[in-house]
């Protein structure tokens, strides 16, 4: 097992390099440069010039990444240019906010995607899983941003129950109880919208893969010892069904870090799905390098977990 | 038949609903097995014997697949029966083991898991007391090393030991009734005869009564007592396995019988083809009129093509499903 997850561990070092190389040279090959957007259009050309000699940014490609390599080596994530501040320091303040967002969401949609995924698999071609499945081509098919902008109608304008955009109020200044409790208010519309999606896709496929162990023969040999149906379903079943679910749940985590975008930007929620958008539109090459290394490395992460998992799961992976 | 039977199926219908068409699968099956009694059931794939027995073990669908007749294990009637009084009768009263012993043991848990899993729920055991009892019937089924087969995963097994582990998850709680559903077809032909010798020494040491389903002559003949040959969903031939493999009165069986191969023959009958039944057998859903094992019967005319023949006995509990059966004989 020791082994095992030293294996994966190796395994992902040539892979986080691989991703940071190309990254950088996609960002790389973006056309405009940092200075385009935030400097004096006067600015004579001999001066940008010197800038980006200065930057280091007229360096060949290679000699480039090997610097900001060794920078990052070091713990130095670079300077924004468009915040004016360290990479490292804008990452930190926002990762915070969207790892809550998304780790909520993913905590809901896994405790109700799957436990009802499991429950209409049971009742399959019933009524309760035909409304189901609509529910669930709703929840993929509606955009977040439609959905977010619905809900903001709906509870925050015409019902006025919830606040519409941040993540506390404006000048509130609250502390402990009452912070949390303002931030958990400013948290149901954007976790509910990004549940929707991930409940959705939990739910399917944790039916599929629980019909699909149904009709497994192992499932007909406990049957025929009269194992009890709550023994059936919690041991024989989920365990056998819960391995594609771990595929997919894991999938859904970096996605949720990065993928969150659109409903922080609809909601105003200050992580690090609207950074990046916003690091992108302004060429700030060390904001987006810091961001993907990340994301980079929470997917690498987590990747790793999910594989621990497989293996605590399934003795067949786990041997060898 | 004897009264006091263990196992009474009788006038058994099941029929499976496929889209709009009733596919009839096992056509008023009646069989019985006395206690301690092994019966054996024969046919071609596809005929309906493991049908059947899924039906005696309510293991089929409930939504395509409808159920009629009676079941009486023990004099109680099965059919109709609740789910949790089934489950509670299932695995301790009576249990079965299937064909393919790859397939049939859950991947995720361990041999020990599994087995104690089944005595807890039917026996007031604690872990203890159901590990230890888990242990001496691995050992009792000739797993070497029980202790370590216990803590095993199935992959870890091979075919023959996955068997073994089968029949002893299956025998653990001492049922009456042990359903083996073609257990040895999967195996090596030297594993067969180690698990047939195995089920037998099980079966005398602790009075279980079996219903034996292969397509396998030579396994029925060594196995059982009674014979019923069903063809097409229907039992065409009953009797005793030693009057039945003396004398077969039914045109199906006489076909399965002489297509049989035998060592002593080879050399004689060097390149001589083996005999076989022409044709396949009809889909349930495209049963022709009449006797159903009519188009592939060399005696069949036009009295057989009227209607399907009843089982009659002809004397000592022989029944035959055929009515030129004394003709032919």
């Amino acid at each position: 097992m020791v082994k095992y997850v030293l294996k994966r561990i190796l395994v992902a070092v040539p892979v986080f390099f691989g991703i940071t190389f190309c990254v950088f040279a996609l960002v790389m090959s973006m056309p405009g440069d940092p200075f385009s957007g935030m400097l004096d259009p006067s600015m004579t050309a001999e001066y940008k010039r010197r800038l980006l000699e200065q930057y280091g940014l007229n360096d060949p490609f290679l000699v480039q990444y090997g610097k900001w390599l060794v920078r990052v080596i070091h713990g130095d994530l670079g300077y924004s240019t468009a915040y004016k501040s360290r990479v490292l320091d804008i990452i930190g303040a926002r990762i915070g906010n969207t790892a809550l967002l998304g780790g909520v969401s993913l905590i809901i949609s896994t405790l109700i995607g799957i436990p009802a995924g499991v429950s209409v698999a049971m009742r399959r071609n019933s009524l309760l899983d035909a409304g189901m499945t609509i529910f669930c081509f709703f929840g993929v098919s509606v955009p977040a941003f439609f959905m977010g902008m619905l809900l903001i109608l709906l509870f925050g304008m015409t019902l006025k129950w919830l606040p519409i955009s941040g993540m506390v109020v404006a000048g509130a200044n609250n502390v402990g109880v009452a912070y949390a409790l303002d931030v958990a208010r400013h948290m149901v519309m954007p976790a509910i919208v990004l549940s929707l999606l991930n409940v959705a896709s939990f739910m399917r496929y944790t039916r599929s893969s629980v019909i699909d162990v149904l009709s497994q023969d192992y499932i007909r040999t406990a049957r025929s010892n009269g194992i009890p149906r709550r023994s059936l379903v919690s041991r024989h079943i989920l365990k056998n069904a819960l391995i594609p679910i771990i595929t997919v749940v894991s999938l859904q985590i970096p996605s949720m870090l990065s993928g969150a975008l659109l409903t922080e930007t609809v909601f105003v929620w200050p992580g690090v799905g609207q950074l990046n958008y916003q690091a992108v539109l302004n060429r700030d090459y060390q904001l987006i390098m810091g961001i993907v290394l990340v994301l980079a490395l929470v997917t690498l992460l987590v990747n790793i977990i999910a594989d621990i998992c497989y293996a605590v799961v399934d003795p067949r992976i786990r041997y060898s | 038949m004897p009264d006091s039977a263990l196992l009474e199926i009788s006038n058994l219908h099941v029929t499976f609903a496929v889209g709009r068409r009733r596919i009839p699968a096992v056509q008023g099956v009646s069989l019985s097995l006395r206690s301690g009694g092994v019966l054996g059931l024969v046919g071609e794939s596809g005929c309906g014997k493991s049908v059947t027995s899924l039906a005696v073990m309510a293991l089929l669908e409930k939504d395509t697949a409808s159920v009629e007749g009676s079941v009486r294990l023990e004099e109680r009637e099965l059919i109709g029966l609740p789910y949790k009084e089934m489950n509670r009768l299932r695995g301790s009263r009576m249990s079965m083991v299937f064909q393919e012993p790859m397939t049939c043991l859950n991947p995720v848990l361990t041999i020990g898991q599994q087995i104690e899993e089944v005595l807890q729920v039917h026996q007031n055991l604690t872990k203890r007391g159901a590990r230890d009892l888990c242990v001496r019937m691995l050992a009792k089924v000739g797993l070497p090393d029980p202790e370590r087969v216990a803590k095993s995963y199935p992959h870890r097994l091979s075919g023959g030991q996955r068997q073994r582990a089968m029949i002893a998850s299956a025998l653990c709680c001492k049922p009456v009734l042990l359903i083996a559903d073609e257990p040895t077809t999967a195996l090596d032909v030297t594993v067969q005869s180690q698990v047939l010798a195995l089920l037998q020494e099980l079966q005398s040491e602790l009075g279980t009564a079996i219903l034996f389903i292969s397509h396998d002559l030579g396994v029925i003949a060594q196995m059982a007592d009674r014979v019923a040959v069903m063809y097409a969903g229907r039992v065409v031939e009953q009797g005793s396995t030693a009057e039945l493999y003396a004398n077969p009165l039914h045109p199906y069986t006489r076909g399965l019988l002489a297509s049989r191969t035998r060592l002593d023959d080879l050399g004689s009958s060097a390149g001589r083809r083996l005999p076989s039944i022409q044709g396949n057998v009809p889909s349930p859903d495209q049963l022709p009129e009449g006797c159903s094992f009519g188009p592939r019967c060399q005696y069949c005319d036009g009295r057989c093509q009227r209607g399907m023949p009843e089982l009659t006995d002809e004397g000592e509990g022989h029944l035959v499903r055929c009515i030129r059966a004394r003709e032919i004989a």
